[in-house]
């Protein structure tokens, strides 16, 4: 399964790389963006199962990164992952054709969660 | 010993993002108690010389208008000060949003409600990090000064520490004209205890 | 949540705290001991209620915020003693020095139970803080208005004052920053006393008494002033303190009074001269006409014309004499030199006889023409000239045509005193500025006679450089059996 860990911090990414270790069984090729930008390239190019994408980043923040991923393939799978946890953000991107919104730092059981809902 | 107060990039990283966690949530609960959409910026981090904190803080903060300035210690194994600092007129802002009355507005009152942001930004940003850091702080009461002039900030003589981390971030409103900027300051020993919880976490990646 | 526990009920009614467990509708779970005592109100009264029965003034609206503002964050939150000075209205018991009426508090609200929605509220007696507080700020501003009024004192004398620790400076007024050309009183501050004033020779001198000296500025500037240092005893700690008034104004006025005096001393004497001159060209004139007339007319004898040609050579003689007197006068006499009273005088008088002839003023001498003095001659002449011309215009002012006019001038020898009097019959100087008549006229405002430079030059000579004395009073005197009054001088000077 090919996962594509988005996040402007090498700490986030290591958060994130590091649970889906410790909690997914399945075999994993993870893929690292620094920012919405390289995210769209590598979803392009690689078409990963899962995107997990963090809401502020220089360059293409979060919400276009997502909007324009959804609008290459609308059946992308986009998990956002951010420590921006308002209301208002959840709604919109969730309008935007989130999969989910998951608060930062992601737990085992939320990532669970999540491999449970694509299968 | 000096050159070890310093953060490596990697502790730097890991820091920023526990911040950016601690802040969100610290957002959170500030959109929740005062029923309206707050935005606390990515927060900025930085290590000076104590000796240098007047003057950063100086250029920092345009003191032009009327400030209030509230102090809060931190106290447990991460130590040090959180100072928030917002101007007049936003306080009074911030005091309509509180549900306050136009007439009940006073000195008093607006120095109450400064006294409680600063409480409620403390305890979400710094107890999350140390949450997440794994160990426990507690906070004192909070005190408020008016502040025109940086020379008013006795107790930034902080000459025994040799270094001091400024977290700082803004505060701002959607719909209000709000300004106000948190400094969290804290010093050597915790600096190097907060190196030591980077290093920890950082490992466990 | 059982809180019926003995041991935790021992301690919250042993603990020297007021403790509350209340919910966010303001509902009272748990009173201590401690607030049973101070309110009077039981426990068994209030559970179950409402706080607001028992305190309807409570800011019920602020309590509930702040409630919820602590159970929603999971973490305490304050009042803060700076702003709220009580929670509840506890009436003080104390009779004697009361600065409050009521209980000042602390409190703190921490969460107890989030799913239920219980806060404790903890209540600190800061009352005694609270007043020692007060009076603490009583006192501040009590010193800080001191300090306003003696800061004010300070910087409006018109003296530089500077404190030394130590030889260090601590603290100076503005006077002083702008004396020694700086801009802030930190570029003061800490120098030493040894570069302020470099001069060594002025600090030794100085005693006591305060002493002219010229003060040297860091940017090579410098100013005559007049500097005094006291040392004094602060708290067992000897400190100095310097005073300093600048001079030099005083003094360029001083120079440009001189300068005046000599340019009105030498008016007047251009006077004297064009006085003493029209009476012997007014002689060679008549001589040489009454020659060329006695030849056109042919009785022109030998004799005739020997007689006006000495005549005339007699009186251009005296004209060159008093052109030479005059230049001497005018010469600035840098060394003193050994010179006879007597022919001084009559030198003087010499320049100035048409004025007095002219005037019907007697002249009367009596001198001792063994006087001799070591001194400025030419200083002294002028003295002697002012003073006459002081007569002369009294005399004029106040005595008529008919009358006698007389100016007696004696000397005498006492020991190693030359002792010269003038005296003069004009009636006396007014007793109200007797006293000031050596003072310059701009600063007493009376203009005795003349220029009012006269005397003030005449006891400046006498005194400073002659290093004489010299006074003045209304005298009475005999001159041919009568009586006159008029102005005394006496001088005296160290004889040879």
């Amino acid at each position: 399964m090919k996962i594509l860990v988005t996040d402007d911090s090498k700490m986030a990414r290591k958060m994130v790389i590091k649970t889906l270790n410790e909690d997914i069984e399945e075999n994993l090729e993870i893929f690292e963006a620094q920012n919405g930008q390289e995210a769209l390239d590598l979803y392009k190019e690689i078409s990963p199962t899962i995107v997990f994408l963090d809401l502020t980043m220089p360059v293409m923040d979060g919400f276009t990164a997502l909007e324009k991923i959804k609008e290459f393939d609308n059946n992308a799978r986009v998990v956002i992952i951010s420590a921006d946890i308002q209301k208002n953000s959840m709604d919109k991107v969730l309008k935007l054709g989130a999969f989910d919104f998951v608060k930062k730092p992601i737990d085992s059981t939320k990532m669970k969660q999540i491999f449970e809902k694509i299968k | 010993m000096e050159s070890e107060i310093n953060l490596t990039e990697d502790e730097k990283d890991c820091l920023q993002e526990l911040m950016n966690v601690a802040y969100g949530s610290a957002t959170a609960a500030i959109t929740e108690i005062l029923d309206a959409f707050a935005k606390l910026s990515i927060p900025k981090i930085q290590i000076i010389n104590s000796n240098e904190l007047k003057s950063y803080l100086s250029n920092e903060l345009d003191l032009e208008v009327e400030h209030l300035v509230s102090l809060q210690q931190i106290n447990g194994s991460i130590s040090g000060e959180n100072m928030f600092v917002i101007d007049k007129q936003s306080a009074i802002n911030i005091a309509y949003k509180f549900g306050l009355e136009e007439d009940e507005i006073d000195d008093n009152e607006i120095s109450d409600i400064v006294l409680e942001i600063t409480n409620i930004l403390s305890s979400s940003t710094i107890s999350k990090l140390a949450e997440n850091m794994d160990t426990n702080v507690s906070f004192s009461a909070p005190t408020i000064k008016s502040l025109t002039s940086i020379n008013q900030l006795n107790n930034l003589s902080i000459t025994k520490y040799k270094k001091v981390i400024i977290i700082s971030t803004e505060l701002k409103f959607e719909d209000l004209n709000i300004n106000a900027e948190l400094f969290i300051l804290t010093t050597d020993n915790s600096i190097l205890y907060i190196k030591e919880k980077l290093n920890k976490i950082l490992d466990s990646l | 949540m059982n809180f019926n526990t003995n041991k935790f009920d021992i301690i919250c009614n042993t603990l020297d705290n007021g403790i509350i467990l209340i919910n966010k509708n303001l509902e009272v779970k748990f009173w201590n001991r401690w607030l049973e005592i101070r309110t009077g109100i039981n426990s068994s009264n209030i559970i179950g209620k409402n706080l607001i029965d028992f305190y309807p003034n409570l800011d019920s609206k602020k309590l509930i915020r702040k409630i919820t503002t602590a159970l929603k964050l999971n973490s305490s939150t304050f009042y803060t003693p700076q702003i709220s000075k009580f929670l509840l209205n506890i009436e003080l018991g104390k009779i004697t020095d009361r600065v409050f009426d009521n209980m000042q508090q602390s409190i703190t609200i921490t969460p107890f139970d989030l799913e239920e929605e219980l806060v404790i509220i903890y209540i600190y007696d800061i009352t005694i803080i609270s007043e020692i507080n007060y009076q603490l700020n009583e006192i501040k501003e009590e010193v800080e208005e001191k300090n306003e009024k003696l800061k004010l004192l300070l910087d409006t004398t018109m003296d530089a004052i500077i404190l030394f620790k130590d030889d260090l400076i601590i603290d100076c007024n503005k006077v002083a920053i702008e004396l020694f050309n700086y801009n802030s009183k930190d570029e003061l501050l800490n120098k030493d006393l040894k570069k302020l004033i470099i001069n060594k020779k002025i600090l030794e001198k100085i005693n006591d008494k305060p002493i002219e000296a010229n003060i040297l500025r860091e940017d090579k500037s410098s100013f005559k002033a007049l500097i005094n240092i006291k040392d004094t005893l602060i708290k067992s700690q000897v400190f100095k303190i310097l005073t300093i008034v600048d001079i030099s104004e005083i003094k360029r006025k001083e120079n440009l009074l001189a300068e005046q005096s000599k340019l009105a001393a030498m008016g007047e004497m251009i006077g004297n001269i064009a006085h003493q001159w029209r009476q012997p060209l007014n002689i060679i004139s008549i001589t040489a006409s009454g020659a060329r007339i006695k030849k056109e007319l042919g009785i022109l004898s030998d004799e005739s014309l020997s007689d006006s040609l000495k005549q005339i050579s007699y009186t251009t003689e005296h004209l060159s004499e008093t052109i030479d007197v005059f230049k001497d006068f005018l010469k600035e006499n840098k060394e003193k030199s050994l010179f006879n009273l007597s022919h001084n005088i009559k030198n003087n008088l010499s320049l100035i006889e048409t004025i007095l002839k002219e005037n019907n003023i007697q002249i009367h001498l009596d001198l001792d023409n063994d006087i001799y003095i070591y001194n400025f001659s030419n200083e002294f002449t002028q003295a002697i000239i002012n003073i006459l011309h002081n007569a002369n215009d009294a005399i004029k002012n106040n005595l008529n045509n008919n009358d006698t006019k007389i100016i007696k001038i004696s000397t005498r020898q006492e020991k190693h005193k030359a002792i010269i009097e003038i005296i003069d019959n004009a009636g006396g100087i007014n007793q109200n500025i007797i006293k000031k008549v050596f003072e310059p006229y701009f600063t007493t405002k009376h203009k005795y006679q003349g220029t009012g430079l006269g005397l003030y030059v005449s006891h400046k000579i006498i005194k400073m450089s002659m290093k004489g004395t010299i006074s003045v009073s209304n005298k009475k005197f005999i001159f041919e059996d009568k009586a006159y009054k008029g102005a005394y001088f006496k001088i005296t000077l160290t004889a040879n």
